[in-house]
């Protein structure tokens, strides 16, 4: 069965060795986040994300199926994790191992517990026709951070997402093609991210963004999930205990680099909505829609 | 050396391209067509060749490691059984075995206590497919581990590079910032570099930030070519900041 | 008849696969990332071959797990990887692939630019990139080959007109289609047909699957050397599907730099 190798003693005692006065090893600063780059691909919900050296792909795909039974009113939304051996040969196809699964779990609460994507708008007729959204995550490499990365690029897919237009004339749905009327985007309620804190030397040394090798020499790792103005989980998964002073101390970072975050996934998402824009073609046949 | 030539696999090298000497040392990529003189690639990278020292080769800078007796590697012990240590080269490889008692002035009695996870620094000794890849940290000829420094490492950091790089190290060529880094940290540092990718670094005196200098450096080097004067610039660059603290 | 828009290959594209590659096929089409691990151990000893390399391949599509027919293109890729790859070399080891599909064509005539790859419809749009891809991740992992392969997809019209990497809407209007796949030493390794045609048909999409392979072949062909001269002024103006992949070596290994 392939396994995770683990990080030699050497490595391991010089990283902890190095945090003890604040140092780490590529030199970032303990609260400072690895570079971030986000990219969108050429159709609408294809973005891939860069924190470091890890990287994720997201694709958002949209259908029309009919409501599950017990929430007619709703449409459906299910995000999708599996790693694949592209990221490590550690990670098989079929398995899930414990990190696939909290992964997945702790996403799915982030994002889809939370109603960040407002599901009763995607519904079309009550009990008989809804959209069904769906977010794979793909990550092509992983270097630790895979949590606040997948978090980051599903929200910003979500948020570039733009389904197609619909008309309800009584029992008929029509669905118009991208050509005929300008998709429209997804309702969000919110913009959760996900800021995972490593804990070292009971407690005194606080990471943000761990690296791969930083995530292996931990003693535990908390997860909190933000928007713009308030905090929607924390997560903590076994590990040694923290004191409440750390947690209150951590929950205004998070709030902080949430918001940086989600400032610059706007810029982003801003940015390529110039570059689509070509000759102000799209804000034009908007105005005309409205009308 | 001759220009670079690019190779893909399934092409053939005329014999004008190789040299001919019995002593000539074929490596990796290369096997010789049954039916003419000439060579066929069997891998996709640079050809190159080395009239004075008689051997052609390809390489490709960062595929993953293949051991050939001769070279340097850190390994991780994982494993050990009776006779033998039992490590990895590469994460995921097959593992290598070591003899325990392939290390300088070894005895039954005084043989080191390797723990898991620890590095080794050793010479690959044989390399043969359908065996086990064999590893020693002694010199064959006179049972001691210099002029290599091989044996268990302890303390300082690894870090990991390109394949590519490792050998660039090792061989000297356009790593000057490294020369240049050893003069003007305090107190210099020491080196060991692996062919699987890995090098290991310590510098006493400079401690724990030397150390991130060094590897930053390294990191460096690796992603951009780098030639002379930028080398130096990088230098100055890491100093500064380290001087800054 | 050559490729009208070359297909874009870079290699070496992820940094954790010990080899990687994304191919684009050309017209907006297909993008798959490709990532190679090897030689690595064989997770199962079951699985383990004594004399040769256990090669592995997954494919993933971008939405959605892999079912039927994902699991045939795999078995389809594999074994072309068998005939090519030198698995003596490296016995008992595995070759790994996974094979991410980043983009697919969409097809704009259809509500909501319904994207093509359902499990009902063709493989053969597909089969094609996840192939090329394939081979263009190992050539970065240093995978030891006796050859290196390529693939095309090639359509007929109803008109008998042939399409060599046909786009979305111009496929739904084929007969038939056709992929064929060939070793630099210019063997066929694959030949996968779905649709309606002739004898001849056939004959003629694998000739022009071998061209936009291969290219230069037809160099043998009095008739054709003329005309290909011309065509390719450079002689590597990345025309066929061979110089893409020696142009993606080229960009690599020299800006990777060695020297």
């Amino acid at each position: 069965m392939p396994r995770e190798v683990d990080i030699s003693n050497i490595e391991r005692n010089f990283i902890l060795q190095a945090l003890e006065q604040d140092v780490r090893v590529d030199g970032r600063r303990l609260d400072q986040f690895r570079d971030l780059d986000l990219e969108f691909g050429l159709e609408y919900g294809t973005t891939t994300l860069r924190l470091g050296k890890t990287r994720v792909h997201v694709q958002i795909s949209a259908e029309v199926t009919k409501p599950l039974e017990e929430r007619k009113f709703e449409g459906i939304f299910t995000i999708v994790t599996e790693l694949s051996p592209i990221a490590s040969p550690a990670y098989e196809v079929g398995r899930f191992t414990e990190q696939e699964v909290i992964l997945s779990r702790l996403l799915e609460k982030a994002i889809r517990r939370s109603n960040a994507l407002d599901t009763e708008s995607l519904c079309i007729i009550a009990g008989a026709k809804c959209w069904s959204i769906r977010a794979d995550v793909h990550v092509l490499d992983s270097d630790g951070g895979l949590i606040d990365a997948s978090c980051i690029a599903i929200v910003a897919a979500l948020r570039h997402f733009r389904r197609p237009d619909v008309s309800v004339d009584g029992e008929n749905v029509t669905i118009y093609t991208m050509a005929e009327r300008v998709p429209v985007p997804l309702s969000m309620m919110h913009n959760p991210v996900c800021i995972t804190f490593s804990f070292y030397h009971d407690g005194e040394t606080v990471l943000l963004d761990a690296t791969r090798s930083e995530e292996q020499v931990r003693e535990a790792e908390m997860v909190l999930t933000v928007n713009d103005f308030e905090l929607c989980q924390v997560a903590k998964l076994g590990g040694n205990a923290i004191d409440a002073l750390v947690l209150l101390k951590c929950t205004s970072t998070a709030l902080a680099k949430g918001k940086e975050i989600n400032g610059f996934v706007a810029k982003k998402l801003a940015e390529d909505a110039t570059k689509r824009d070509i000759g102000g073609l799209i804000a034009e046949l908007r105005a005309e829609n409205e009308r | 050396m001759a220009t670079p030539q690019i190779v893909l696999p399934g092409e053939h090298i005329p014999v004008s391209q190789i040299p001919t000497s019995q002593k000539r040392k074929i490596g990796h990529g290369l096997r010789p067509d049954p039916d003419t003189e000439s060579f066929i690639a069997t891998i996709g990278g640079l050809l190159e060749v080395d009239w004075r020292k008689k051997s052609a080769q390809i390489s490709t800078p960062n595929a993953r490691y293949i051991s050939k007796p001769g070279d340097l590697v850190i390994a991780q012990f994982r494993a050990s059984s009776t006779d033998f240590f039992h490590l990895y080269i590469n994460p995921h490889s097959p593992q290598a075995i070591l003899p325990q008692l392939a290390f300088e002035g070894a005895t039954k009695k005084t043989r080191p206590q390797l723990k898991t996870n620890d590095l080794v620094y050793a010479k690959v000794v044989s390399a043969q497919k359908n065996m086990e890849i064999e590893l020693s940290c002694v010199n064959p000829s006179t049972g001691k581990s210099e002029p290599d420094g091989l044996g268990p490492l302890s303390g300082g950091m690894v870090f990991d590079v390109s394949p590519g790089l490792a050998d660039r190290l090792l061989k000297k060529q356009n790593v000057l910032a490294m020369d240049e880094l050893g003069a003007r940290l305090q107190g210099g540092f020491e080196i060991a570099v692996g062919r699987n990718g890995k090098v290991w670094v310590d510098c006493p005196e400079a401690g724990i930030k030397g150390i991130c200098a060094v590897g930053r450096c390294l990191r460096q080097l690796d992603d951009a070519e780098l030639g002379e004067k930028e080398q130096k610039k990088l230098v100055n660059k890491i100093m500064t900041e380290l001087e800054r603290g | 008849m050559a490729l009208t828009e070359p297909p874009k290959a870079i290699l070496h594209t992820l940094l954790k696969a010990d080899g990687s590659a994304t191919y684009t096929a050309p017209k907006n089409g297909y993008q798959v990332v490709a990532g190679v691990n090897y030689p690595v151990e064989v997770p199962y000893r079951s699985d383990e071959i004594p004399e040769s390399t256990f090669i592995e391949v997954n494919l993933r599509p971008h939405n959605g797990v892999g079912m039927v027919k994902e699991r045939h293109m795999e078995e389809l890729v594999t074994r072309t990887l068998q005939t090519i790859v030198l698995g003596d070399e490296t016995p008992r080891t595995m070759l790994q692939i996974t094979l991410q599909v980043v983009n697919v064509e969409s097809d704009e005539s259809l509500p909501g630019g319904v994207k093509g790859g359902g499990q009902g419809e063709t493989y053969l749009d597909l089969l094609a990139s996840a192939l090329n891809a394939a081979v263009l991740g190992c050539v970065d992992a240093g995978v030891q080959m006796k050859a290196i392969a390529g693939a095309a997809l090639v359509g007929i019209c109803p008109d008998g007109r042939m399409v060599v990497g046909p786009s979305v809407v111009q496929r739904k209007k084929c007969a038939s289609l056709h992929v064929f796949a060939f070793t630099s030493d210019s063997q066929t390794v694959l030949m996968e047909s779905e649709g309606k045609f002739t004898m001849d048909d056939w004959k003629q999409a694998e000739r022009a699957a071998r061209s936009a392979v291969l290219g230069s072949v037809n160099k043998q062909d009095n008739g054709d050397v003329t005309m290909n001269g011309t065509n390719i002024t450079s002689g590597s103006s990345g025309n066929c599907l061979l110089d893409v992949i020696r142009q993606a070596l080229e960009a690599r290994v020299i800006k990777g730099g060695n020297r």
